[in-house]
């Protein structure tokens, strides 16, 4: 479109083109959550000025924060979108880890074996949380709650039954050490695994059918149904990739801590949703990117980990973080009514 | 707003169910024993409950572990539990009184009710205000001070204190016991408390912590009081460079904090047996039912120091009997 005056209004090209370009910015779903960024960054740089946040070994230390939460965040979000919660994600990763530190510890069973079987087994869960909740119609939060409840006390039963404790501790062999938990300096290869996978997952909402589908789906659902959008099979491919999106964060924290614990990953209930929101995602579906999940992410990771670089009370830290949400979901719900309003 | 609201509804009536379900006869013949405390998530509750197990198994009693599944709305639900688990009659109940404030109207009832109440692992200054038979655990002001003491020994002079249980009062007593004892050195402690969600997630522990070091080059000492934040304390040193520099104390046994005793990562570990708090808690409840007998004054189980030269002994026990001294 704007090419059409290339060659006969050059000037017009020249003085519109940059106004243009930026109100097509603010209309993207991660309008708001750029801007978030950026602010809370500058802050943090300057309240941290003298304790190296801004180092490589700083920035190593939030993207790693971000990075776990990043896997997660980006496969509930695009959930989101599609119009369902999955709660579950908190026990599938304790339930993950466990697992993996249990069968190669205990029976020792090859890790990647392991890996692979705790992966399938955390598709399944989430296969049958899409299935369940499309066969019953029931709301997915209530599901998916009742999924991490379940598996959480099987985490945590299975783990006292063969071991009498919901710690234990692993060694893994070289390969699988650099796939899951390799580092390059102080930053570790979870972030490139967040980075890859957000791409994708902006690859399929923005250029295939698919992604459309989960716009739709999300968008208005028996809209999407009377027009041949196939919603129970997009649902249920979501709930398993968040599924395995978090089972997948339970095998990278228990490679790299050396060991599984039934009850890690329950704060990520809260926090995959909430930085989904931050990042622009409609909590009711229908509208967010891949994009400003990312953004969310990078906002929750300085704010975490940069509030221990101020050697401030951290106390204050859940203050911090309400505020910060109220301010992003009101600064997301204005560019929203910008985006829909100039349409 | 709604989903919490209808989570915690759900997760109340599953804790009314489990807790009515199976609601014995109380006899003499097999006391009734139930016990309110800790998460089993957390590895030192893990071993706690087996010692209770194994105590209510040797007395013959019927031992009734019952706990809250998460910390979303730990006070309450705590209060609820205690108030579930006294509604049964049981014959003695042994709570942990992580919340004095919240809990001690609901133990206070149960007790003057005429059930036998003991409390367990913490409430050292408030087991005689809820009419309490005993209580059984650390003092865990003096866990704190003797974690400084050695620290201070070992060098340390500034010190930083991992509370991981925002609000829970044991453990900011652990960390002001820390304080005290490191200001009697000419330094001081501070302490930094993690968020509720983030208690468990070991990746934001270490940050947390390795934040905190680089906050104040003056740190030479942490403190940490739960097994997750001691293995990624150590990780903390290294990665900011100050291996050798931070003295790493750590009041909660695991086998990874056992490891790393023995190879010189940790330089202490203050222990408050748990396997003993559980055990002991059902053989007090137990004979006091059946025979009428119970100790006087309290039982403190803790602290006992393991350092590099007794933890051998320690990790013998640890690979034969998994789980009674905390993680694997």
């Amino acid at each position: 479109m704007t090419e059409v005056s290339a060659s006969s209004e050059p000037w017009r090209k020249r003085g519109r083109a940059p106004t243009r370009r930026l109100r097509r910015l603010l209309r993207r779903p991660e309008a708001g959550a750029l801007f978030a960024a950026i602010a809370v960054y500058l802050f943090f740089a300057w309240a941290t000025r003298e304790t190296n946040f801004v180092s490589l070994n700083g920035t190593a230390a939030w993207l790693n924060s971000a990075a776990e939460l990043g896997i997660i965040s980006v496969a509930v979000g695009l959930l989101l979108i599609a119009g369902e919660f999955d709660l579950s994600i908190g026990s599938i990763l304790g339930a993950s880890s466990i697992a993996l530190a249990i069968g190669t510890r205990l029976f020792h069973i090859d890790i990647w074996i392991m890996v692979a079987l705790v992966l399938a087994g955390s598709a399944l869960i989430g296969f049958l949380n899409g299935l369940i909740v499309e066969r019953t119609r029931l709301p997915s939060f209530i599901v998916t709650l009742a999924t991490l409840l379940g598996v959480s006390g099987a985490g945590l039963g299975f783990s006292r039954l063969l071991t009498n404790t919901t710690t234990v501790s692993m060694t893994t062999p070289p390969l699988a050490q650099a796939v899951f938990a390799g580092r390059l300096g102080q930053a570790n290869i979870a972030i490139l695994w967040w980075i890859l996978i957000t791409a994708a997952a902006a690859l399929v909402l923005g250029k295939t059918a698919f992604g459309n589908w989960i716009y739709a789906t999300g968008g208005n659902l028996e809209a999407a149904r009377t027009s041949g959008v196939p919603t129970a099979r997009v649902k249920i491919a979501l709930f398993v990739a968040t599924a395995v999106a978090s089972s997948l964060v339970g095998v990278i924290q228990a490679i790299e801590f050396h060991s599984g614990n039934a009850s890690n990953g329950q704060g990520y209930v809260f926090q995959a949703p909430i930085v989904a929101v931050i990042g622009g995602v409609l909590l009711g579906g229908g509208y967010g990117s891949a994009a400003g999940i990312f953004l969310g992410c990078v906002i929750y990771g300085v704010i975490s980990v940069g509030v221990f670089y101020t050697g401030w009370n951290t106390d204050w830290i859940q203050l911090f973080l309400g505020g910060l949400l109220l301010a992003a979901v009101m600064a997301n719900s204005y560019f929203r009514h910008l985006a829909l309003s100039a349409r | 707003m709604k989903i919490i609201k209808i989570g915690l509804l759900l997760a109340v009536a599953l804790g009314a169910i489990s807790a009515t379900v199976g609601a014995a006869q109380a006899s003499q013949d097999k006391p009734v024993i139930i016990m309110v405390s800790g998460p089993l998530g957390d590895p030192f509750f893990s071993a706690l409950k087996k010692g209770f197990d194994d105590g209510a198994a040797a007395m013959k009693a019927d031992g009734q572990y019952s706990t809250i599944s998460n910390f979303d709305n730990v006070q309450s639900d705590l209060v609820h539990l205690v108030e579930a688990s006294a509604s049964r009659h049981p014959d003695a109940l042994i709570v942990g009184d992580f919340f004095p404030d919240a809990m001690n109207p609901a133990i206070k009832a149960a007790s003057a009710q005429g059930i036998a109440t003991i409390i367990d692992n913490t409430g050292e200054q408030t087991w005689q205000d809820v009419g309490a038979l005993t209580y059984i655990g650390e003092d865990p002001r003096a866990m704190g001070a003797a974690s400084g003491e050695r620290a201070a020994k070992a060098g340390a002079k500034f010190g930083i204190c991992v509370n991981h249980v925002a609000g829970n009062p044991a453990l900011e007593q652990r960390c002001a016991g820390y304080d005290d004892a490191l200001k009697k050195a000419g330094g001081g402690a501070k302490m930094i408390t993690m968020s509720t969600q983030d208690m468990q997630n070991p990746q934001a522990n270490l940050q947390a912590i390795k934040g905190a070091l680089q906050a104040d080059p003056k740190v030479n000492g942490i403190l940490t009081l739960g097994s997750t934040q001691t293995a990624v304390a150590i990780q903390a040193v290294k990665d900011t460079d100050r291996q050798g520099k931070v003295v790493i104390g750590a009041t909660d046994v695991s086998s990874t904090a056992l490891a790393a005793l023995k190879a010189g990562d940790l330089a202490f570990l203050i222990d408050q047996q748990a396997y003993l708090q559980g055990f002991y808690a059902a053989v007090v409840a137990a004979q006091y039912v059946k025979f009428d007998l119970h100790p006087i004054g309290e039982i403190h189980t803790g602290p006992l120091v393991i350092t590099k030269d007794n933890v051998d002994r320690v990790l013998e026990v640890d690979k034969e009997y998994g789980g009674i001294r905390g993680a694997q």
